[in-house]
C-alpha cells in the first residue's frame, strides 16, 4: 500500500517535471521575494500577467529574514539554477551579485536618460565599476524624528546642525526630564548606518576615490568622537545607546521618552498610531539628519532592488516584467498598496501617492541626499569589522582614533583595499 | 563458532555503522577538507585552491579567534559550574518527599522549556536600562543610584549572559542529576542512620560517590552545549559590545554565512569539534575514572 502510494506519488513528480518542459504556451518566469503581508506582490504579479498574455510570472516567496533571503539567493546562484529569474536584493548586495557574476548587467536595458528619474543613492547602491546590475523598486533612509511640539514650545527650528541639536538637546531635556537624542548604536548592522550618517555629515567617508580606505581620517575620527560625546560627555543620548537597535529607540519615543530620534520611515506611521501604542500621535516631525557646519546632511539608503539573473533562459521577459515593477505605475502600486517609498523623483509628487501617504513629499529632502552604504563586494566583511571596532569606542575600550585605525587596517588586509 | 556470531554481529550493526558514518563522519571529513581550501563562496567559479594549513595559520595568529575561544572558556566553565551547584541543589529538594512535589518539579522546567532565542529577548528586555525590570528593582531597592547599562559594557555583557543562561538550563542539569539520585537505593540511607551518620556526613559519604555517574553525564553533556553556545548570544548582544561576548560558534557562523568564506570558516568548525573531543576526553578521563573507583 505504502508502496504504491510512494510510486504513484514519483510518477506525479515525474509528470509534473515534463509539464514544465512543454513548448509553446506562454513564457513562465519566476519572482522571488521577501514575504509581504500587504498583498502588493499577488497585485503587480496580476497586473502584469494580465497585460503580457506571452508571459506568465509566478511569486516565490521567501521569509522576511534578510540573512536568511541572501544564504538562499547565494546557494540557487553558486548552482546556477535557472528557474528563478528575478530576485529581490537588499541594498547592499548588488556589488557583491554582480561581482560574482551572478546579475545580469541592465546597462543596456536601461537608458542614461531614463536613470536620471531615479533618485541617485538608490542607483548608485546597484552600480559597482560602472555596471548596473540592478534596478532599484522601492527605498528607505535614516531621518530625524522630532517632537513638533517640544520644539516649538522652546521656540527651537528643527536642528540643521550638530551644534543645533545639542543644543536644543541639551535646553529641552533639561526641562522636560526626558532624553536629548536616540539613535542605534549595538554591534549590529544597524550601528554601521549610523556611523556613516555622522562621517558623511562632516565630510568624510569610507573610501578616497580609488579604493583607498579613508575611514581613519579626521573627519571620520571627529564624527565617531561626536557619537561618543552624544552619550557620555553631553549625556544627551541615552546611556543604554550602545545597546540600543531600532526598536528599543522607536519604544521610548513614541513613549515621549525624548525629542529627538533616528530612524527609519517605518517608525512614522506607528508614532501617529495611538493604537498602536503612540503617546506622540500628531506632534511627531520629520527632517534630514543634522551635519556638522559646512557640509551636507546624508541618510543612510536602505530598500530594495529587483535583480535578473545571469541563469535566466529568458532575459528579455524578464527585463519587461522588471521594468513594470520599477516603472511608474509599479512603483505607485507599491507605493499606495505596500506604503512603501519610491525610487522615482516624480511619484514624491504624485497625487495617487500623497493621496494615501500625505507625509511621502516630506521625505522627498531626505531621500534626495540619501547616500548608500560602501559598495563593493565585500561589504559584508567590512560591515562586520566596523561594527565591533565603533562599538568599541563608543563602549570606551578603545578611542575613537585607535579604533577607525584598526578598523582601516583589517580593511585594507581584504584584496584591492590600499 | 565464535567467528561466524561475530561475522554476524558485524553484518547486523553495519547499517547501523554505515547511517552514522554517513550523517557523523562524513560532514566532518568534508568540512576539514574545505578548511584546508580557499573557498571564497561568490567567487568559486574561480576555483578553490589548496591552501594546506593556511586557514589554520590565519585563524590561530588573529586576537579575535583568540578573544572568541576565551569568551567560549570562561562562558562555558562558569555556567557549568553554577549550573551543577544550583541545579545539585535544586535536585536534592525536589527529591524531598513533600507535599506539592510534582508542582515543584514542573515549574523548576520553565525556563528550560521555553525557547532560547525567546528566553534572550526576555533578558533583553529585563537588562534594558530604562524599562527593564533589572534596573527597576535596583534602583527600588537603592541598591544602585543609576541604571546599569547591562548589556551595554564590555565588562559586564559577558556575566549578563552567564546569568541567562543559568537561569535557562539550570532545570537540565537538575532533572539528569534527580534521576541520578532516584536510583539510589532507600535503604542505604536507612542503614547509615541506623549506624548514626548525619545528613550532611550522608550527602557527603552516600549521595554524591553514588551519584558520579549521573554528574558525569550531566556535566558533560552541558559543557558541550555551553561550549558550542549560539543563539543566545546571537540575539542578546549579537557579540557586542566590542566584540566582548563573541563566541567560537558565532565567529563560525559569521564567517561561513555572512562573508561567505567557507575555507576559514570551516577551519574554525574544525577547531570547535577538536576542542569539544578534547573536552569529552577529559570529563571521561578524570571524571569516568574517579567514577568507577567506587
Amino acid at each position: 500500500m505504502a508502496l504504491r502510494a510512494l510510486a504513484f506519488l514519483l510518477a506525479l513528480i515525474f509528470m509534473g517535471g515534463c509539464a514544465s518542459e512543454k513548448t509553446g504556451g506562454p513564457v513562465e518566469l519566476t519572482f522571488i521575494t521577501g514575504f509581504d503581508a500587504s498583498g502588493t506582490n499577488e497585485y503587480l504579479i496580476k497586473t502584469f500577467n494580465e497585460r503580457h498574455p506571452g508571459i506568465r510570472v509566478k511569486l516565490q516567496v521567501m521569509p522576511m529574514s534578510s540573512d536568511t533571503q541572501h544564504n538562499q539567493y547565494a546557494t540557487y546562484l553558486i548552482s546556477e539554477d535557472s528557474t528563478i529569474d528575478i530576485y529581490t536584493l537588499d541594498v547592499v548586495w548588488p556589488a557583491e551579485f554582480g561581482s560574482a557574476g551572478w546579475a545580469l548587467p541592465l546597462d543596456a536595458f536601461l537608458p542614461l536618460r531614463e536613470r536620471e528619474q531615479f533618485l541617485p543613492g538608490p542607483l548608485a547602491a546597484c552600480t559597482c565599476e560602472g555596471r548596473l546590475y540592478a534596478i532599484p523598486w522601492y527605498t528607505d533612509a535614516g531621518m530625524l524624528y522630532y517632537r513638533q511640539d517640544l520644539l516649538k514650545k522652546y521656540g527651537f527650528k528643527p536642528p540643521e546642525t550638530w551644534s543645533d541639536l545639542l543644543r536644543q538637546s541639551k535646553a529641552i531635556q533639561e526641562k522636560e526630564g526626558i532624553s536629548g537624542v536616540l539613535f542605534q548604536a549595538a554591534q549590529y548592522e544597524g550601528l554601521v548606518c549610523n556611523f556613516f550618517e555622522y562621517v558623511w555629515g562632516n565630510g568624510g567617508d569610507c573610501f578616497a576615490g580609488d579604493n583607498t580606505v579613508a575611514i581613519d581620517s579626521e573627519p571620520a575620527v571627529e564624527a565617531l568622537q561626536f557619537m561618543r560625546d552624544l552619550i557620555f560627555k553631553y549625556k544627551v543620548a541615552p546611556a543604554g545607546t550602545p545597546t540600543y537597535r531600532e526598536e528599543d529607540t522607536r519604544t521610548l519615543f513614541t513613549r515621549g521618552k525624548a525629542v529627538f530620534m533616528r530612524n527609519w520611515p517605518y517608525v512614522w506611521a506607528l508614532a501617529q498610531d495611538p493604537t498602536k501604542g503612540s503617546l506622540v500621535a500628531g506632534k511627531v516631525g520629520v527632517a534630514p539628519l543634522p551635519h556638522a557646519p559646512g557640509h551636507k546632511s546624508a541618510g543612510c539608503l536602505g530598500g530594495w532592488n529587483l535583480m535578473i539573473s545571469k541563469f535566466s533562459k529568458h532575459p528579455q521577459e524578464a527585463w519587461e516584467f522588471v521594468r513594470f515593477v520599477t516603472g511608474e505605475e509599479g512603483q505607485r502600486i507599491t507605493a499606495v498598496m505596500g506604503t512603501h517609498l519610491p525610487t522615482r523623483k516624480k511619484l514624491y509628487r504624485d497625487p495617487e501617492v500623497l493621496a494615501k501617504n500625505p507625509y511621502f513629499a516630506q521625505f522627498y529632502d531626505v531621500f534626495i541626499g540619501a547616500r548608500p552604504r560602501p559598495v563593493t563586494p565585500f561589504y559584508s566583511r567590512i560591515s562586520d569589522i566596523l561594527q565591533i571596532e565603533v562599538n568599541r569606542a563608543i563602549t570606551g575600550s578603545k578611542s575613537p582614533e585607535e579604533a577607525l585605525e584598526e578598523a582601516a587596517e583589517e580593511i585594507r588586509k581584504i584584496a584591492g583595499f590600499k | 563458532m565464535l567467528g561466524a556470531e561475530a561475522r554476524l554481529a558485524w553484518l547486523l550493526v553495519s547499517p547501523a555503522l554505515f547511517v552514522i558514518a554517513l550523517i557523523a563522519f562524513y560532514p566532518v571529513f568534508r568540512a576539514f577538507l574545505i578548511s584546508l581550501q580557499r573557498v571564497q563562496l561568490q567567487f568559486i567559479k574561480f576555483g578553490q585552491p589548496f591552501v594546506g594549513l593556511g586557514n589554520y595559520a590565519q585563524v590561530l595568529t588573529d586576537d579575535r579567534f583568540w578573544n572568541a575561544l576565551g569568551n567560549t572558556g570562561l562562558f562555558t566553565f562558569v555556567t557549568v559550574l553554577f549550573e551543577f551547584l544550583l541545579g545539585l541543589l535544586l535536585a536534592v529538594l525536589m527529591n524531598i518527599p513533600l507535599k506539592g512535589r510534582g508542582v515543584l518539579r514542573a515549574s523548576v522546567l520553565i525556563p528550560w522549556a521555553l525557547t532560547t532565542v525567546v528566553s534572550a529577548i526576555m533578558w533583553q528586555f529585563m537588562y534594558n536600562d530604562q524599562y527593564g525590570i533589572v534596573n527597576a528593582l535596583l534602583l527600588r531597592f537603592h541598591l544602585i543610584a543609576e541604571p546599569i547599562i547591562w548589556l551595554g559594557k564590555p565588562s559586564l555583557a559577558l556575566i549578563s549572559a552567564m546569568i541567562a543562561d543559568i537561569w535557562k538550563t539550570t532545570p537540565f542539569m537538575a532533572l539528569l542529576l534527580l534521576a541520578g539520585l532516584q536510583v539510589i537505593p532507600a535503604d542505604i540511607y536507612e542503614a547509615a542512620r541506623i549506624d548514626g551518620t548525619t545528613p550532611l556526613q550522608a550527602f557527603f559519604r552516600i549521595t554524591l560517590p553514588l551519584l558520579k555517574p549521573a554528574i558525569l553525564v550531566a556535566l558533560l553533556f552541558r559543557a558541550l552545549d555551553a561550549f558550542r553556545v549560539f543563539d543566545l548570544i546571537f540575539v542578546l548582544t549579537g557579540g557586542g559590545p566590542g566584540n566582548s561576548t563573541e563566541t567560537l560558534s558565532l565567529l563560525t557562523y559569521i564567517k561561513l554565512f555572512r562573508e561567505f568564506d567557507f575555507g576559514v570558516g570551516s577551519a574554525l568548525a574544525v577547531i570547535t569539534f577538536i576542542c569539544v573531543v578534547l573536552i569529552s576526553y577529559v570529563f571521561i578521563k578524570v571524571l569516568g575514572a574517579r567514577a568507577g573507583e567506587v
